[in-house]
């Protein structure tokens, strides 16, 4: 019961991040789409902010390892 | 006044800027405006800019670039009416030109879709011609029904009493053209036919609705023979004026930016009775020469003079990144973020050490690091004439060497195919020792934001700002109490550390609160958070390697040795795909939020010279 409860914990720990990191990047990427039509030389910064909500699924990725290990 | 202006122009060393409101106290100071014919000229060249502009997106840019000498330009000349109404007969020109062509590969792809209709049935041409009062139609029948035409030909026969000839010939594989000719006072009852056994006639394109249907399929072959040739006439024309005109524009066009720069060069002069002032801001390096070059023009006419920078206008004072040739590349990962304030420094060194490293760290494989090297050598020639992307592949090699290094040191060659080469971790196994790894990254996190906080702390102090070297310094000490009191509390340290730790956070933590308010407090717990977020480098490190398990896995799993490298060359190419951009990405980030923000004050303005685009005469002269 224990190992599943983990495993568990571990799984939401990703999937709620995994979720909270695809919805907030929807809403980057669609703004930044209407941006990059408007003036493609900020595509580099767009690239850039999409990839600052993926914090939030590595930290879920990191805290499901510790969860798994036990730290 | 417009010699200076001009001679400032050719300098292009000085920064000009609006005079200060102090510099103007005291002083009884008026703007000087362009005069009438000056403000007639600067509205003229600005259409002639237009017109040219618009002139240039008709012309083709020769391959050949023009040496461009250094023209004389009398102002009056070049900003004429003349020049305009004959740059306008050059547009009309070329407009027209390109209109022909349009209408004339329209045509073609048009012939284009009957050029199996015409391939057929051109043969059979030759030998409908000559014939008078004869009227003809061309229809496609399916081979398949092909017994319709002896019995159509019977009911024709009826119809013209005789008077008809039909011709058949193959297209394709599946259909049959045919051209059939007759009298022409039979056309109603054929076509009445044609129409009642549903059989359809080939419709051929409106620009030949009057002629007749072979004299039109003669005109439409002899079309598709003569346009393209009417196409590369009207092309090498197009080329011709090309070459003539476009280099002249373009230099015309810049010539006249530079004019249009030095009378807007005015709004940022003031004068008075018997003098006038320019303000700007020019490199500390440049000023010798800037002052010297002036005095030999001038002599004593025109003074320049030296001034200090207050501390309020710091934020006014232009900035002019210079970085050596190793750490020039990674100034393109610095354009997205705004320029660094004068009282700031500049990190991109910072950024052309540590960024590697990281990348090297997350993606960390020997084979990997070989592929993204070949990548890098390959498009190396491709891109030499794109300045941007050589950068790029600079980068990317720097940071391929790293992921080679961090290879062998994790013992990682397309994942653990490296331990059937002889390839050990010489540290630790990635896949494994995740805890390891975390502590490391955790670690590196601790070294970076604190080495942020010195390098805030020595630009503090090298300009004598001394509540921000007291909140540095005490947010220092803070971070070093909180590791000391989690070392204690998890058992690292023994107990007794716990007393020291409460009465460090004692003293600083009031420092911290006096010297920069709730604020610093809050930063402080920020910084633990920005630390933490080094995890990612473990996270990408770890997900990394489990992909490249995956990729190896998959590929036994399939029991075909080469299904099984197609298999695993795919997931590999996929991993090393998401290890260019993800690692790249990751460690920008690291450096724009958790790095910089210790020590970057970003809001400054870019160093941007009065500049002459092209050399040459004075071009202003004040009536």
């Amino acid at each position: 019961m224990e190992k599943a409860l983990i495993a568990l914990a571990a799984a939401m720990a990703i999937a709620v991040t995994g979720l909270a990191t695809a919805w907030a990047q929807s809403r980057v990427g669609s703004a930044g789409a209407g941006a990059v039509a408007e003036k493609p030389e900020v595509s580099g910064t767009i690239i850039i902010l999409m990839a600052i909500p993926e914090t939030m699924v590595i930290l879920g990725f990191v805290v499901a390892i510790m969860i798994i290990l036990g730290i | 006044m417009e010699e200076v202006i001009e001679f400032l122009h050719s300098m292009s060393m000085l920064h000009v800027d609006i005079i200060p409101e102090d510099m103007r106290e005291g002083i009884s100071y008026h703007i000087i405006p362009l005069q009438k014919d000056e403000i007639v000229i600067k509205d003229r060249a600005e259409k002639i800019i237009k017109k040219l502009k618009d002139l240039m997106l008709l012309l083709y840019q020769p391959s050949a670039s023009q040496v461009s000498r250094e023209r004389r330009f009398i102002v009056t000349d070049i900003v004429s009416e003349g020049v305009l109404s004959n740059y306008n007969i050059l547009e009309a020109k070329l407009r027209d030109l390109h209109k022909r062509r349009s209408e004339l590969t329209e045509r073609l792809s048009l012939l284009e879709r009957y050029e199996r209709i015409l391939k057929g049935l051109a043969p059979l041409i030759s030998k409908l011609s000559g014939f008078k009062n004869i009227e003809s139609t061309g229809l496609i029948i399916d081979k398949d029904k092909a017994g319709v035409i002896p019995l159509m030909e019977v009911e024709i026969s009826r119809i013209t009493e005789g008077g008809y000839q039909i011709f058949k010939r193959e297209l394709d594989e599946k259909s049959i053209g045919v051209i059939l000719t007759y009298q022409k006072d039979y056309d109603e009852g054929v076509r009445g036919l044609l129409s009642e056994e549903g059989i359809s006639e080939i419709k051929l394109p409106s620009d030949y609705a009057g002629l007749s249907f072979f004299d039109a399929l003669k005109e439409m072959v002899r079309k598709k023979e003569e346009i393209p040739k009417e196409i590369t006439d009207i092309e090498a024309e197009i080329n011709r004026l090309s070459d003539e005109w476009y280099w002249k524009i373009e230099e015309l066009i810049d010539v006249l930016k530079d004019l249009i720069d030095e009378f807007k060069t005015l709004d940022y002069c003031t004068g008075t009775k018997y003098c006038f002032f320019i303000f700007g801001w020019v490199p500390k390096s440049y000023l010798p020469k800037l002052s010297n070059a002036i005095k030999e023009r001038f002599d004593d006419r025109v003074v320049i003079r030296e001034l200090e920078i207050m501390e309020e206008e710091i934020e006014r004072v232009p900035v002019s990144i210079k970085n050596p040739k190793f750490v020039k590349p990674f100034e393109i990962f610095m354009r997205v973020l705004p320029s660094p304030r004068y009282d700031s420094i500049d990190p991109t060194p910072f950024l052309a050490i540590f960024f590697p490293v990281f990348f090297g760290l997350i993606l960390g494989d020997i084979g990997h690091g070989l592929i993204i090297l070949i990548i890098v050598a390959l498009l190396w020639r491709k891109f030499k004439e794109r300045p941007v992307i050589q950068d790029l592949l600079k980068v990317f090699f720097l940071c391929s060497i790293y992921t080679i290094i961090f290879g062998f040191l994790f013992g990682e060659f397309f994942g653990e195919l490296g331990e059937r080469f002889g390839i050990h971790p010489i540290i630790f196994n990635r896949g494994k020792a995740i805890k390891g790894f975390l502590i490391l990254a955790i670690g590196i996190g601790i070294g970076h934001v604190l080495l942020g906080f010195i390098i805030s702390l020595i630009n503090s102090i090298r300009w004598r700002k001394g509540r921000e070297i007291i909140g540095t310094i005490s947010s220092i000490a803070m971070l070093f109490t909180l590791f000391l009191l989690i070392a204690t509390l998890s058992g690292y340290l023994p107990k007794g550390f716990l007393n020291v730790g409460i009465i460090l956070t004692i003293i600083f933590f009031p420092i911290i609160l006096l010297s920069e308010g709730i604020i610093g407090a809050i930063e402080l717990i920020k910084s633990i958070g920005n630390i933490l977020s080094y995890a990612r480098i473990m996270a990408l490190g770890v997900a990394s390697v489990m992909m490249t398990l995956v990729a190896n896995r998959l590929g036994e799993m399939s029991g075909n040795i080469v299904l099984g490298i197609i298999v695993a060359s795919i997931i590999h190419a996929l991993n090393i795909t998401i290890g260019i951009f993800s690692p790249a990405i990751q460690s920008l980030r690291l450096h724009y939020v958790e790095f910089f923000s210790k020590f970057y004050k970003p809001g400054g303005r870019k160093y941007a010279p009065f500049k002459k685009t092209r050399g040459g005469v004075r071009l202003w002269r004040r009536l």
